[in-house]
């Protein structure tokens, strides 16, 4: 019996298009203010920088792990910003990754249960499918804009993404 | 699974997460703005609120014509309205998602100003992009918003830095 691929033939166009707004404002991310941060409770540009770089590596972590559990030794290690160069570098990879990734998923995979948990108390749970929309796709989408904000308030004209920006129509 | 079920997945979690954002927007300060270039909070905050609109458009029209088109003004009157508008306007886009058959999705979705093209892609995609990644596009910039004028963030994917992880 062959594989239906219905949710990746929906997906891969979807994330292609995300990937390339995010590749243009990564681009955009200047050397040289590694610490700068709105607000004190804020993360820094290189920290922001450097997660959505790495967003994407939640889709192998959703479509391919059994789940996630942040209490884990080493679950997670955050990627570091070194170079906005650098950063993108590892962008650019881990988004070709993606992108394979959910052209690989067939639809039977998608339906799975995923939960992402700390330890034993439940964080999230839902399909690999959801899991992946809510923490590999919308979860770049949110911090995309985020950093968007940090550009504009360094002075550095912002690309735009939906529509136009105040520099780019 | 049908597209709308595929679409259904992760609506009801992103606009409960949308409208925890809005009932956090003040009322005293609709004329902030980060930077020069930035839209004032006010009107940020009715876009996002009002931007299940534009799904609905996407979802009930077979295109929208900027040159043609009437679209209401982004004027903020308060947080009440805002939740209001949000909580009309999703249930509208909701019941239209869900009443949208296979093939009302696979429908080409003009988007034109006059005779330029801006997009024309299906109405599934462009549900998505116009609508949906939008309105997590700006609810984002809108909780920036919030932090630098020391409100409280609600966390969104994770924990914010005033709504921590506590296992």
């Amino acid at each position: 019996m062959s594989e239906s691929h219905t949710f990746s033939a929906f997906l891969a166009p979807e994330l292609e298009s995300e990937i390339a707004i995010t590749r243009r404002i990564l681009a955009a991310v200047p050397d040289g203010h590694n610490d700068f941060k709105p607000h004190d409770k804020s993360m820094t540009l290189a920290r922001l920088a450097a997660h959505v770089a790495e967003l994407p590596s939640f889709a192998s972590v959703t479509l391919t792990n059994p789940n996630f559990d942040l209490a884990a030794p080493n679950s997670y290690k955050p990627h570091v910003f070194e170079t906005s160069a650098q950063n993108l570098a590892a962008f650019d990879s881990l988004a070709a990754d993606a992108i394979a990734t959910v052209n690989a998923t067939s639809d039977e995979k998608f339906g799975e249960p995923w939960s992402l948990v700390y330890g034993d108390y439940e964080i999230f749970k839902g399909t690999r499918h959801s899991a992946f929309r809510a923490m590999a796709m919308s979860h770049l989408v949110h911090h995309r804009a985020q950093l968007g904000v940090y550009l504009r308030l360094l002075g550095v004209p912002v690309p735009k993404t939906y529509g136009p920006s105040a520099d780019e129509q | 699974m049908t597209t709308a079920e595929i679409l259904l997945e992760d609506f009801d979690m992103e606009m409960a997460m949308t409208r925890r954002i809005l009932a956090a927007v003040p009322e005293d300060r609709p004329d902030y703005k980060p930077h020069e270039k930035s839209m004032p909070l006010g009107r940020l905050a009715v876009h996002v609120a009002t931007l299940p609109r534009l799904g609905i458009n996407v979802l009930t029209s077979s295109g929208l014509d900027l040159a043609t088109a009437t679209w209401p003004t982004l004027t903020f009157a308060s947080t009440e309205q805002l939740l209001t508008d949000f909580d009309t306007l999703s249930s509208q886009a909701r019941t239209a998602l869900a009443n949208s058959s296979d093939a009302d999705l696979e429908h080409i979705w003009r988007f034109t100003v006059g005779d330029r093209v801006l997009s024309a892609n299906t109405r599934s995609c462009t549900f998505r992009h116009m609508f949906f990644s939008h309105m997590i596009h700006h609810r984002a910039q809108l909780g920036v918003y919030l932090r630098l004028n020391n409100l409280p963030v609600p966390g969104v994917y994770g924990p914010s830095a005033d709504e921590p992880f506590t296992p």
